[in-house]
């Protein structure tokens, strides 16, 4: 290894990359476009909700219930109906997706103590967000419920002779205590943003050297394939550090999501979760002879692995035994363990250490095996 | 030495020396194996079997002292398009590891060799094809090898620029180095000290200009008549033996003696109703035995293999 070759390269690569205009702009303005477009594309909470109401009772008490859901931040108001055919419409158009209907006699049943119901309707094509708004909906008809009661009995100054076991349920959100779903989906953007980019953009280097021709022309001076896939990958490590703090940068002012942990171990976890990637875009560019090739190559084996297989969507402990098998080999879910460790818990490496291990692991594995791939195939 | 693609065999068996200070050429038609054969020397592809030596360096056991004694231009401009000509030079004499005291001086000289002194800050990819050679050319020479392997070097340059190019080529051989060198063209092969053909993956003649023209064996008769093109033809269907070849207007053929070789021509032409304006020996060309040692080689019933040079 004679570091003046390799340095050479390093400023080659610099000046090839600061001159080849739209490659900069894939480098510094994709991430942010996959961020804006995921951070506020991917929602798994619902918020203002448009909700139409059907109030047939017209009394204080239906005109306090629709007041409680429209409060709650969950429903917004998308106007007031005036039948089935009304609400069928509305849903038809996307204009509502919840409905609220009043019987007429939902307000006197109500005052003379009687059971009674309100109705909701739900668009259950967004089966996620349906499934939601009953939860919320149930919820605020319970309270309310119970408010009623409380009011009832103190108004009719009923004290009862012995004491009503209540059990109350309290329940607090750790670690994302406002249950935002951009707080748990941006370390997984990270994640993706960072395979794909760290993957392509050291296939493509490399590649595209091979396809040009250029490589030839190296090949035949004394620099050794060590030092030239040193030299070439090491200005992507350092631009794929820089789109991680680029990220993380945009996810606290863009987001408002903080670092809850230690930066240092975020940054030692980025480098790990890097060197994994080269390694893949390496082993990527060993067996593609064209840029076209690589590329795609290189989205098959980042982004499925990355959305599908690492926890960032769908919960690894849902899926079943031999997917689950796979996910352990996927470098994409330790990653995303980790970061969610530190972003959302703020815990360290007493904890942390397992994923620490395996992407040290899956990293070595995959460059080991491409280099000795690339230098028996040289001489 | 050997190198198979899988099933196909490029360079099969191939064995020759080159002496020190001595303009080597290796010619042969396409993908008879020619380019497979100076990636093998110049240590970008691995033979698949035999012994290499390059400066009296094994390439196999150290490529990369091997590589610190050659400089090599392959075929397709290999240098960075997106690179000025200025950046270029810095970059190999980089990869190079030229020692900074002399090393401006010989970045700026390499400069003048290419004869870019006003383009330097031009990028590669705008140059013309002749500047592109003489770039390329200046940045594998920049470490001063003794061995020089130029593949192709004047493909698609025009007739000056390849003079010039031959000049220099000549320039370096005086000072001493040893250039191996593939063409096509037969008039560069004549500035050549010594020839192997190659086709087929194997050697099949070799020696100095004059050697391999006056190996040629038999009489080479050359042929003006009405309708050359026509006349072409008809040999070549019907007697193949004679490796007719067309050199702008006149026919070259080769035979054993004269007299056979008339009688059967004249009696083909008959046929054709082709006339016979003048029917004269002459001395071969490089381009004669090429194609005579080409066209032998390819038939089946050759009856000489080719000689191997050692």
């Amino acid at each position: 290894m004679k570091f003046q070759r390799i340095g050479t390269l390093i400023k080659k690569e610099f000046v090839t990359i600061r001159r080849d205009f739209s490659f900069a702009l894939n480098i510094f303005i994709m991430p942010l476009i996959m961020l804006v477009i995921y951070g506020y594309g991917i929602r798994f909470d619902i918020q203002y909700l448009p909700t139409v109401v059907w109030d047939l009772s017209q009394s204080p008490q239906s005109r306090e219930l629709a007041e409680k859901f429209l409060a709650s931040g969950y429903f917004s108001s998308a106007g007031a109906a005036s039948g089935y055919d009304e609400i069928e419409e509305r849903f038809d158009k996307g204009e509502a997706k919840l409905a609220l209907v009043f019987p007429a006699d939902f307000g006197s049943e109500l005052a003379r103590g009687e059971k009674t119901a309100v109705q909701i309707l739900v668009d259950g094509s967004d089966n996620n967000t349906a499934t939601l708004a009953v939860g919320y909906a149930r919820g605020i008809v319970q309270n309310y419920q119970a408010d009623l009661v409380v009011e009832k009995l103190a108004q009719k100054g009923i004290r009862l002779p012995f004491e009503v076991p209540v059990v109350s349920l309290e329940n607090r959100m750790w670690y994302n205590p406002e249950l935002k779903s951009i707080r748990f989906i941006l370390p997984g953007v990270i994640v993706v943003i960072m395979s794909v980019m760290g993957t392509m953009m050291t296939a493509m280097t490399i590649v595209g050297e091979k396809e040009r021709g250029t490589f030839e022309q190296v090949a035949a001076s004394p620099l050794s394939g060590m030092e030239f896939l040193t030299g070439k990958i090491v200005p992507y490590i350092l631009l794929a550090l820089v789109d991680m703090v680029l990220i993380v940068a945009a996810g606290y002012f863009l987001f408002r999501v903080p670092v809850a942990g230690s930066f240092a171990l975020l940054f030692f976890f980025s480098l790990l979760f890097v060197a994994v990637t080269m390694g893949l875009g390496l082993w990527v560019s060993s067996i593609s002879s064209s840029l076209q090739g690589a590329m795609t190559l290189a989205f098959l084996v980042t982004l499925l692995p990355s959305i599908l297989l690492s926890g960032f969507i769908f919960p690894i402990d849902n899926f079943p035994a031999p997917l689950k098998a796979i996910t352990y080999l996927n470098p994409g879910r330790y990653f995303i363990e980790a970061l969610r460790g530190i972003y959302l818990k703020g815990v360290g490496l007493s904890i942390l250490w397992p994923q620490a291990v395996f992407l040290s692991l899956l990293g070595a594995s995959l460059l080991g095996i491409t280099l000795f791939r690339f230098k028996k195939r040289l001489a | 030495m050997v190198r198979r693609f899988g099933a196909f065999t490029a360079v099969d068996g191939v064995f020759f020396a080159v002496e020190k200070g001595e303009i080597f050429g290796f010619l042969g038609p396409n993908g008879a194996g020619k380019s497979t054969t100076i990636k093998m020397l110049c240590g970008i592809l691995a033979p698949t079997s035999g012994e290499l030596y390059v400066g009296g360096v094994d390439v196999r056991a150290d490529p990369e002292e091997a590589k610190h004694r050659i400089g090599y231009m392959s075929q397709k401009f290999s240098l960075y398009e997106d690179l000025t000509v200025w950046e270029n030079i810095e970059f190999y004499s980089g990869i190079y590891r030229l020692p900074a005291r002399s090393k401006r001086e010989r970045m700026e000289g390499m400069l003048v060799l290419s004869g870019l002194e006003d383009q330097r800050n031009r990028l590669a990819g705008e140059l013309p094809g002749g500047h592109k050679q003489r770039l390329a050319l200046g940045c594998a020479l920049q470490h001063d090898p003794p061995i020089v392997f130029l593949d192709e070097p004047t493909a698609g340059v025009d007739p000056i620029s390849r003079r010039n190019f031959w000049e220099l080529i000549a320039k370096m051989a005086q000072e001493g180095k040893t250039i191996f060198v593939t063409t096509h063209y037969m008039d560069e092969a004549e500035h050549c000290d010594r020839l192997a053909l190659i086709n087929n993956g194997k050697i099949v003649a070799s020696g100095t200009p004059t050697q391999l023209k006056s190996q040629q064996t038999g009489v080479l008769l050359e042929v003006a008549t009405s309708q050359p093109i026509r006349a072409f033809a008809a040999v070549r269907r019907e007697l193949p033996e004679t490796s007719p070849a067309l050199f702008g207007a006149l026919l070259h053929l080769t035979g054993l003696e004269r007299e056979g070789i008339e009688r059967k021509l004249r009696a083909v032409f008959e046929k054709e109703l082709i006339a016979i304006e003048t029917l004269t020996p002459v001395s071969a060309t490089l381009e004669d035995v090429f194609c005579q040692v080409i066209e032998s080689s390819d038939s089946p019933v050759s009856p000489g293999t080719g000689a191997r040079i050692g």
